[in-house]
């Protein structure tokens, strides 16, 4: 059972080695290699209790497993990228500016990753929350790192991720100590102690989620950082929130009689996705988009929580992993046009699409699985959820369905700008006067991505069936 | 003869709430009201004390130490950092003052009061509130405080203490509504923090926990410390203009 631990210990030994390689080639490569690793192991470890740490249980269960293989995944996934994106091109003169600064947030990303995939996996073993709120911070504290890496024109992003986080922490273990007192006295709950501790655990969680107006850390982040760190934290941060709110409401059933706690959920889910997929729709550059259309998407999720239901945990799961596909994809698209133009402005990236086609499309079919739309891997969870809240309220459908468009608009727009001929001044730096097409290794990437997700759309069984294993032993109160 | 560490906490103790608590009225009001970093650092360490002689008469007198530690390490962290962005700030307002003419603003920053009134020049074009502004917000907290810790008191707390939480939590979040500058948010932050952790160590006895938040303050304060750095490495020339 111990053979758990391997899941925290690996990434953090190893990140050691990463660092002090992370000038050279073989630094990356051994940390994609292991985020691979970890990948496969952590679907073949055994399940169960692990061991107690003084007094509280460390524990692998098949919820774990599935969240933990997507942040394995996409991290190995963005690693894999961006050395395909760096490593092949050291000795193009014309690629080498433009991808200098990528190379150097590369070598601050990979160390941390590692270390920040390690106490995430510690935080999705511990099942004592207070313990897994001080280990999300702590990754968050890392994070600030990663999101800055050397970037000095703001400051904005690392330091309102960083602020919500911490903020969200003593109302998680305010709420772990109400919970301790309830175990420990062994009777039944009050009506009210369930209220107040159903308060911290709501606001504390909405923070975490990015629940609007608690926001503002997920869409700086997508507009600020660069691309592959932007979707590590996009994906990996929500992963971990997402399954520590469902093991907090398997393990602690009681919670889910309060009053305000599900229609919340609801409430915020749904209204999180309007507005996230309203704003997504009148932005003006790719970066912001990707921020907007995430937290679209991440309000579906949390309005799919909070609808519950007997397959609500395998329909979570399958949107989770759509997420982390597209996000990838969508970090490995902009990361290439970024070779064009270091700016993901609709205006910077005008014309884009007749010298890199495949990116452009990529990240069209990226966003359109972020709004759920049909043939694209979003689209069966995306359509589980309307099903679902039609039944509680038609008008929340309506804002879901306005939300979806919204995103599918902002990609649309997108498109059309990339479509647009772009105006020749004469100057270098245009993209008319640069002639640089994909590097190859990406090309291939971003096309198995973009067949992966169309794929998905039209067989979501390959997805939905594997998760059904995983998850058929969890019991989820919400119904 | 140097007291021994018991006796210092036999002293401490003999300091009221009410004190403490007026103590607190004055190292938060700085925080909310100044810009100048070392009034912001002093303000901060002092509230650390302060939280710590208060903790010292309601938990354990080790865990009240162990809060003041942190504190002490974090402000040094904090001075560090500011310290280093302090000298290119001085090289930006070098060049900024002669090229704004303003004659006025220089002769009332060597007076001494722009910690008062403006602070440095970068931050003067960021900061969305005046000082007066943000005198009277601390004035309008001190009564809220004050309201809500009758109305809801904490629970186990004496009156003084629960005012001391509602404050400091207050003053804090309203520090990190005002501003988006590392150091100054960073201070909302440690205040929010401080508030809660008065709390709550008068709730949670675990060890773990206590350590962990302990571990989780100081390594939070190397953020801070590394975002303010970065804020100041790259500083805008135009928004020092």
């Amino acid at each position: 059972m111990a053979q758990a631990l391997l899941l925290v210990g690996l990434p953090l030994g190893v990140a050691t080695l990463v660092y002090l390689l992370r000038r050279v080639w073989a630094g990356a490569m051994i940390a994609a290699l292991i985020t691979l690793l970890l990948t496969w192991l952590t679907v073949r470890l055994p399940t169960g209790v692990v061991f107690n740490l003084l007094g509280r249980t460390i524990e692998l269960d098949e919820l774990s497993q599935v969240t933990l293989f997507l942040l394995f995944a996409a991290t190995a996934g963005l690693f894999l990228m961006l050395i395909l994106l760096t490593l092949p091109h050291y000795q193009d003169r014309r690629l080498a500016g433009a991808l200098y600064r990528r190379k150097q947030e590369a070598r601050i990303f990979y160390p941390a990753a590692l270390v920040i995939l390690a106490l995430f996996g510690a935080a999705s073993l511990s099942r004592h929350l207070g313990i897994t709120a001080i280990f999300v911070e702590l990754a968050a504290i890392l994070m600030v790192f990663v999101i800055q890496t050397e970037r000095l024109e703001s400051t904005r992003a690392a330091l309102r991720f960083l602020t919500l986080i911490s903020l969200a922490t003593p109302l998680f273990l305010l709420a772990a100590r109400q919970i301790d007192e309830y175990q420990l006295s062994g009777g039944a709950v009050l009506a009210q102690d369930i209220e107040r501790t159903a308060l911290f655990v709501g606001l504390g969680f909405a923070a975490w989620l990015a629940v609007i107006p608690f926001h503002s850390w997920l869409t700086s982040t997508a507009s600020e950082s660069s691309p592959p760190t932007a979707a590590f934290v996009l994906i990996t941060f929500p992963i971990v929130a997402i399954s520590t709110l469902a093991h907090l409401v398997i393990d602690l059933p009681w919670l889910t009689d309060s009053q305000y706690l599900v229609t919340g959920i609801i409430i915020a889910g749904v209204v999180t996705a309007f507005v996230g997929g309203l704003l997504s729709a009148i932005q003006r550059g790719f970066g912001e988009l990707m921020g907007y259309a995430a937290l679209f998407n991440l309000g579906c999720i949390v309005a799919l929580f909070g609808l519950g239901g007997r397959a609500a945990i395998v329909t979570i799961l399958a949107s989770l992993a759509a997420r982390t596909l597209a996000l990838v994809l969508m970090a490995a698209c902009l990361s290439t046009l970024s070779i064009l133009s270091a700016n993901s402005g609709f205006t910077q990236v005008r014309g884009a699409a007749y010298q890199m086609p495949v990116a452009a499309g990529g990240l069209v079919a990226a966003g359109l699985t972020l709004a759920g739309a049909p043939f694209t891997a979003g689209f069966a969870s995306s359509w589980q959820l309307i099903h679902a809240i039609v039944v509680v309220d038609a008008r929340a459908a309506v804002l879901l369905i306005i939300g979806g468009v919204g995103v599918a608009i902002g990609y649309l727009r997108g498109l059309r700008m990339m479509l647009a001929a772009a105006p020749a001044t004469g100057n270098r730096n245009d993209l008319s006067a640069r002639r640089l097409s994909e590097p190859w290794p990406l090309l291939i990437f971003i096309s198995l991505f973009i067949l992966g997700t169309v794929f998905l759309g039209i067989f979501p069984a390959a997805l939905i069936d594997p998760l059904q294993q995983f998850s058929v032993y969890t019991l989820f109160p919400i119904r | 003869m140097m007291p021994t560490l018991p006796e210092i906490v036999q002293y401490l103790q003999s300091v009221s709430y009410d004190s403490a608590l007026l103590g607190l009225f004055i190292t938060a009001g700085l925080i909310i009201v100044s810009r100048d970093w070392r009034l912001l650092i002093l303000a901060l360490l002092i509230q650390y004390i302060l939280v710590g002689v208060i903790l010292s008469r309601i938990v354990q007198p080790d865990l009240a130490v162990l809060k003041v530690l942190i504190g002490a390490f974090i402000c040094p962290i904090l001075f560090l950092s500011a310290q280093q962005v302090a000298g290119s700030e001085v090289s930006v307002q070098a060049v900024v003052l002669p090229l704004r003419r303003n004659k006025l603003v220089a002769v009332w920053r060597r007076l001494g009061w722009r910690w008062s009134v403006s602070g440095p020049v970068r931050r003067q074009k960021l900061a969305p509130t005046g000082a007066y502004f943000r005198f009277m917000v601390g004035l309008l907290l001190i009564l809220v405080a004050s309201t809500i810790s009758r109305t809801f008191p904490l629970p186990g707390l004496a009156p003084a203490v629960s005012t001391a939480v509602y404050w400091l939590v207050m003053v804090g979040l309203v520090v990190l509504a005002l501003t988006e500058d590392p150091m100054k948010a960073g201070h909302g932050l440690f205040t929010v923090l401080t508030g809660f952790g008065m709390y709550y160590n008068t709730l949670e006895s675990s060890l773990l926990l206590a350590g962990l938040w302990g571990a989780v303050n100081l390594l939070l304060a190397l953020a801070v410390g590394y975002l303010i750095v970065v804020r100041g490495t790259g500083l805008d020339p135009e928004e020092g203009l």
